[in-house]
């Protein structure tokens, strides 16, 4: 069955079907992986749709015509989720919430680290809501403190949609009863909500506001045609070096030239084309409260034993066969076979590969 | 008849009166009519020590370097609710959101002698432009606050607890924050109040985390661009390490806290 992995797969429902296909045939590899951490949750090993092709962006809801009102940025920027492709990930953690003002606050006090930029904004800096007013610099001060770092791109996009590919963490459509995001002129005065608020909006993970809340800083330098690059496929951490954003326009004033760092998730006064699970935004790394709301989630490497050296290979064996590339396929799945060689499904794999490729 | 007598020379003294001040604002024309009543202090030319030695502050304060300044004036006071209102009043500008309730912030007692807060880079630039001043730099904001010695705090190099200087508490409402008079004890050794905590202050210059390695040794003005402006001094919610005048705090231009306000420099 596995052949069914194309090299190019650009429609969205043939996608989640090999997802959870993928999600099938990887079970969780629950030998001699480290207890989930407090406060976190494991996101297993295995494919996931990233992105989202342009044309079903068009159709939802006018995202372009939404996103080219509010903010003044490339044309690129309209399609930077597209196409839609599988993308695989080793096991990770991820933080469940958003990281707090409390939390925050412990960090400050024990490194002597700088207040964040709405620190003294009375309804922001409320213990249990999340840190508002961090840069990157901050955001990935705060992960290395806590023996953490930044998700990438990628691990916080399979971490807000879960194996099924969803718009929003919850699902498919927009509830306004499971994100804080700016609902229009709704004469209440909007801020951050406690990090473990909209519990009906967590993801399939089990991650909290993951849409809406905060913005959210990853690891990645922003490029809007990242996605564009068909070779990489496994454990994806973004381009080299991000673009120069040199877009004229209102939003450029402020925030100038030079490289970007992606952002995700929306904030609680971002527009609800900000808040699915596949938007990117971008912003200066150095940028702690240009207009935006920006908070940190962490994440944490699993340490992996040989059996998931293993697994990491024969997905690599997966992948490359899906891209034809049977030689390739045939020595990655001889690694994965000369750790564990009493694997059946390795087994069938390899014979599967001669079989395709004449080997 | 007395009556109009009366009207001469009440207009007669008025436009006279007005007269003075054209003269006054051409005779000085950097210098704009006199709006602004709060008291300043000379800062003479000279040398002081701006920065951090190694092991003390933070890598973006360091090193510590002498740095010559040009003598400029400054605020002794930080800008109060009633300056700044007279400033949106007169120029007919929108008044800055209301911390302590719904309503108006003019309409709102007992805050006069409390610094302004909620007011962009912009904000602030204007008020102190209009009143014919300008924002001060951030080697003068510090000069003004530690000496020329480098001092770790205005008064000196021990913390003081927070009932003398207004840091590390919560929001209180109208208590939050102090009147701009400050305590003479925490005052800088050019009697200036409140350098540290009460409310941050924004300063001209962009933030780069280098500059300290960088400025130039004479009057610096900041680099030439960037994406933050510096904030100095700390707030009611700082801990200790941000209310040192050698630390340096940042923010986007349009940032709005109820911890930001500002003085102004000549």
């Amino acid at each position: 069955m596995n052949y069914q992995i194309k090299k190019n797969i650009d429609s969205f429902p043939k996608l989640v079907l090999v997802a959870f296909f993928i999600g099938i045939i990887m079970p969780f590899p629950a030998k001699g992986q480290s207890p989930t951490p407090e406060n976190m949750v494991l996101v297993n090993a295995g494919g996931f749709i990233r992105g989202m092709d342009a044309d079903r962006g068009k159709t939802n809801s006018d995202k372009n015509q939404v996103l080219k009102e509010k903010l003044p940025v490339s044309k690129n920027t309209f399609e930077d989720e597209s196409p839609a492709r599988m993308i695989y990930l080793s096991s990770y953690f991820i933080d469940k919430y958003e990281v707090s003002n409390t939390q925050y606050k412990e960090f400050m006090r024990s490194t002597d680290h700088a207040a964040p930029a709405y620190w003294d904004h009375r309804h922001l800096n409320i213990p249990q809501n999340p840190v508002t007013g961090v840069n990157w610099f901050d955001a990935n001060g705060y992960c290395r403190w806590n023996k953490k770092r930044l998700p990438t791109e990628a691990e916080w996009e399979k971490a807000a949609r879960g194996p099924a590919g969803l718009t929003y963490p919850w699902g498919n459509t927009l509830d306004i009863k499971k994100a804080n995001f700016s609902k229009g002129n709704t004469g209440k005065k909007v801020v951050t909500t406690p990090t473990d608020s909209y519990p009906d909006g967590k993801s399939y993970y089990g991650a909290y506001n993951m849409a809406g809340n905060v913005f959210e800083w990853v690891q990645d330098w922003y490029d809007p045609d990242y996605y564009k690059d068909m070779q990489n496929v496994r454990n994806v951490k973004g381009p080299q070096l991000g673009l120069k954003m040199g877009v004229p326009g209102k939003y450029e004033e402020k925030i100038k030239y030079g490289q970007k760092k992606v952002i995700r998730g929306g904030s609680w006064f971002a527009p609800a084309e900000s808040i699915t699970t596949t938007h990117r935004f971008w912003n200066d790394p150095m940028n702690n409260s240009y207009g935006v709301g920006l908070g940190i989630r962490c994440a944490r490497d699993i340490k992996e034993n040989s059996g998931m050296i293993a697994r990491t290979y024969y997905m690599d064996a997966l992948v490359e066969m899906g891209a034809e590339k049977f030689k390739k396929a045939y020595t990655s799945i001889n690694k994965a076979l000369s750790t564990n060689p009493d694997n059946t499904e390795y087994k069938n794999l390899k014979k599967i590969i001669k079989r395709r490729g004449d080997l | 008849m007395n009556k109009f007598i009366l009207l001469a020379i009440l207009t007669f003294s008025l436009v006279s009166g007005l007269n003075n001040l054209k003269v006054e604002a051409l005779s000085e024309p950097s210098k704009k009519i006199k709006r602004d009543s709060v008291e300043m202090v000379v800062v003479q030319a000279d040398k002081f020590l701006m920065g951090s030695k190694r092991d003390e502050g933070r890598a973006d304060e360091r090193p510590q370097r002498n740095i010559f300044l040009n003598a400029y004036s400054i605020d002794i006071h930080e800008v109060s609710n009633q300056r700044y209102l007279k400033f949106i009043q007169e120029t007919e500008r929108k008044e800055p959101p209301n911390s302590y309730s719904d309503g108006l912030l003019s309409k709102e007692s007992g805050i006069k002698n409390l610094p302004v807060v909620q007011v962009t880079w912009y904000d602030a630039v204007d008020y102190c432009r209009w009143t014919g001043k300008r924002l001060p730099t951030e080697a003068e904001w510090e000069k003004a606050a530690r000496g020329k010695h480098g001092n770790t705090y205005p008064w000196g190099s021990e913390l003081m607890s927070n009932k003398s200087v207004n840091f590390d508490k919560d929001w209180e409402g109208i208590k939050t924050l102090w009147p701009v008079d400050g305590y003479p004890e925490s005052s800088s050794v050019y009697g200036i109040k409140n350098m540290s905590g009460n409310v941050r202050e924004w300063v001209s210059d962009w933030y780069a985390p280098d500059y300290y390695q960088n400025a130039p040794i004479k009057n610096p003005l900041g680099p030439q661009t960037g994406i933050l402006k510096v904030i100095k001094g700390g707030s009611w919610h700082s801990f200790k390490s941000d209310i040192r005048p050698a630390s340096r705090g940042k923010g986007g231009f349009a940032l709005k806290t109820d911890g930001i306000g500002f003085r102004c420099a000549k």
